[in-house]
């Protein structure tokens, strides 16, 4: 078990290095020749980075987390394409490759992406450490920062596309039928991916509520390594397309959006990562765990 | 720190008597200002379908600076409270001059004259720069350096062990970053209002804005909080701030209505306020470009505050 888990934390600092370097390829394609292609490969790495880091985040559950994102995000694609539900009216890809006609692999594959990175970045700022694995709390307040959680979760996806959407709108990768107020997509849009990934999160989130996980994890580079991830695509690979497609307003948007997440999460691993304490999966972990196993998982960590 | 008792304030009649029944008087001023403001800002949401309602609205940067300055006296002390809404304005009225008569680092601008007058008196300008803006920065620096310290203590109650210089430059990102999220709405409706206007013909991408404004006023903003926060370490390592009082970062895990009211502030004076005005001017995409900015650090601040409060009652039952 020990030896898999250490192959899982080499998977997921190999794929993080290589999406650095994906990313760097495509921002020095005057270098080196066939970067943009590797840069091009940039999406399928995230994926990647993001199957590796779930398994090694959440092991047995990450099945589940990846599926009901990916369901999430398929539902309202699909849903949105055919009938404009969710987004708040229709829109079309312009891409050949289609699901079903309607919408490309890779965007399904995004959303699984992007809303477990929210869902990561989340538990990297979460101020809760072992405030419920280890005492006593009411079981409402419980609820209502697992909420507050999803919450969070659903801004970090949201915020992301606010920058994502007007790019890939300029550029041609999607239609929205009847524009919209935002740099040419409709406000709504924002509300559905907010709603898209909050709902996705907080089912896996009250799931985890019910079945506590019964390990805590190390706060790590590992740990962090989403943050990056997110920094990595939605500000600097994003932020340079609006810069060369001479939209800087779009990049200052999604700066001034994003950052403060990756701000408060850096803060955050600056200040816990040395410490003995460790931070559980899910916030209400060990509600039904003895002390006697809640005092091994400890111990195991120091 | 307990909050004024009502009961207690209407019985009191002398301030000898305040003082025997332990108001607080800045904790009174501060929960007053607190409502007033509130109320105001009512007003203000109201006057755009009732009208009389402005002269009332436009008292309301007022009352927020009232609340700004108590606030800051109560938690971080008169000294340091004043020295640090004073540096705020001083470097606002550096940066806004510089810029009005220079054209350094923010782009020509100049500000037009205020078309209304509060209360019958007329707006103020220091060296071209209006009085009510530099108002603006000291309140928008003040409520971003509080709600970083909240989320700072939601991480590590144990501050005074853990704050080193070291750690400054996160903090002061942090709350450079809260207050860019201010500007990002505020000024496209200042633009709107005309309340300034780039000279030259000068069209920015942002709404009219040069992109590049934001990222100075960021480093503006960074210089300012390191500055204090470098001073208030400084005071902490001395033992010169009163563990009690003196420092919201001293605190701990006393967590208080007080430390709660700047994020509702923050949202009131920043988002609702200019999310009403920019619905006025038609501009839903700013209120989007706001919420986006804003509201996630207020939740992370609730949660921050839910755990203070929540650790304190913990450690009361576990007697730790």
């Amino acid at each position: 078990m020990a030896k898999a888990i250490t192959a899982v934390n080499v998977l997921v600092i190999v794929t993080l290095t290589i999406l650095t370097l994906s990313e760097i390829a495509g921002i020095v394609p005057v270098y080196l020749q066939h970067q943009i292609t590797f840069a091009k490969q940039f999406g399928y790495i995230l994926v990647l980075f993001v199957v590796f880091h779930a398994l090694r985040s959440l092991k047995f559950r990450a099945p589940i987390f990846l599926g009901i994102a990916f369901a999430a995000g398929a539902l309202s694609e699909l849903l949105g394409t055919t009938y404009g539900w969710i987004y708040g009216q229709r829109y079309y890809y312009t891409a050949s490759d289609k699901v079903f006609g309607l919408v490309p692999l890779s965007v399904l594959l995004t959303w699984v992406a992007v809303i477990y990175l929210a869902y990561s970045i989340t538990n990297v700022i979460d101020p809760a450490k072992n405030l419920f694995a280890l005492k006593k709390v009411v079981h409402v307040s419980s609820f209502i920062y697992v909420l507050l959680l999803s919450t969070i979760d659903g801004f970090l996806a949201m915020n992301l596309d606010m920058i994502l959407d007007p790019v890939y709108v300029r550029s041609g990768g999607w239609v929205w039928q009847d524009g919209g107020a935002y740099f040419g997509v409709p406000i709504s849009n924002f509300i559905g991916w907010f709603f898209v990934a909050f709902a996705a999160t907080f089912i896996f989130r009250v799931y985890s509520l019910r079945k506590p996980f019964d390990t805590v994890q190390k706060i790590d580079f590992i740990f962090f390594a989403p943050v990056i991830a997110y920094a990595i695509f939605g500000i600097v690979k994003y932020g340079i397309l609006s810069y060369v497609m001479g939209h800087t307003e779009y990049a200052v948007i999604g700066i001034s959006v994003m950052f403060p997440f990756i701000a408060i999460a850096t803060l955050s691993y600056q200040l816990r990562k040395s410490t003995p304490e460790s931070t559980p999966i899910s916030r209400d972990i060990t509600k039904d765990i003895n002390l006697t196993q809640k005092q091994r998982v400890l111990d195991e960590n120091r | 720190m307990r909050i004024g008792n009502i009961a207690d304030f209407k019985e009191a009649k002398t301030i000898k008597d305040l003082k025997n029944k332990n108001i607080d008087f800045l904790t009174v001023l501060i929960t007053l200002s607190f409502i007033l403001l509130l109320l105001s800002q009512a007003a203000v949401i109201l006057s755009i379908i009732v009208p009389y309602q402005k002269e009332f609205g436009y008292l309301f940067k007022y009352l927020v600076f009232g609340f700004v300055l108590f606030h800051s006296i109560k938690t971080i002390g008169v000294k340091n409270g004043l020295f640090f809404i004073g540096l705020c304005v001083i470097a606002a009225l550096t940066g806004e001059y510089g810029a009005t008569s220079h054209g350094w680092f923010y782009g020509h601008y100049v500000f037009a004259d205020v078309p209304y007058k509060i209360l019958g008196l007329p707006s103020y300008k220091v060296l071209g720069v209006p009085l009510e803006g530099l108002f603006s920065w000291a309140i928008s620096i003040y409520l971003a350096y509080c709600i970083t310290n909240l989320i700072f203590r939601g991480y590590k109650s144990d501050v005074s062990r853990t704050l080193t210089y070291g750690l400054i430059p996160f903090l002061a990102v942090l709350d450079s970053i809260l207050v860019m999220n201010v500007n990002m709405l505020t000024d496209p409706i200042a633009i709107q209002q005309r309340a300034f206007y780039y000279t030259g013909g000068v069209v920015g991408k942002y709404f009219g804005i040069p992109a590049f404004t934001s990222i100075s006023w960021f480093l503006t903003i960074f210089l300012i909080v390191f500055i204090f926060r470098s001073y208030e370490l400084r005071g902490i390592k001395r033992r010169k701030f009163d563990s009690s009082l003196t420092s919201q970062l001293l605190k701990g895990q006393t967590v208080s209505a007080l430390d709660i009211m700047p994020l509702f502030v923050f949202l009131v004076w920043a988002l609702i306020r200019y999310g009403a005005l920019a619905l006025v001017y038609n501009h839903v995409d700013l209120i989007l470009i706001g919420t986006a900015g804003m509201v996630p650090s207020v939740i992370i601040g609730l949660l921050a505050y839910f755990v203070l409060k929540h650790e304190k009652g913990a450690d009361n039952v576990t007697g730790r």
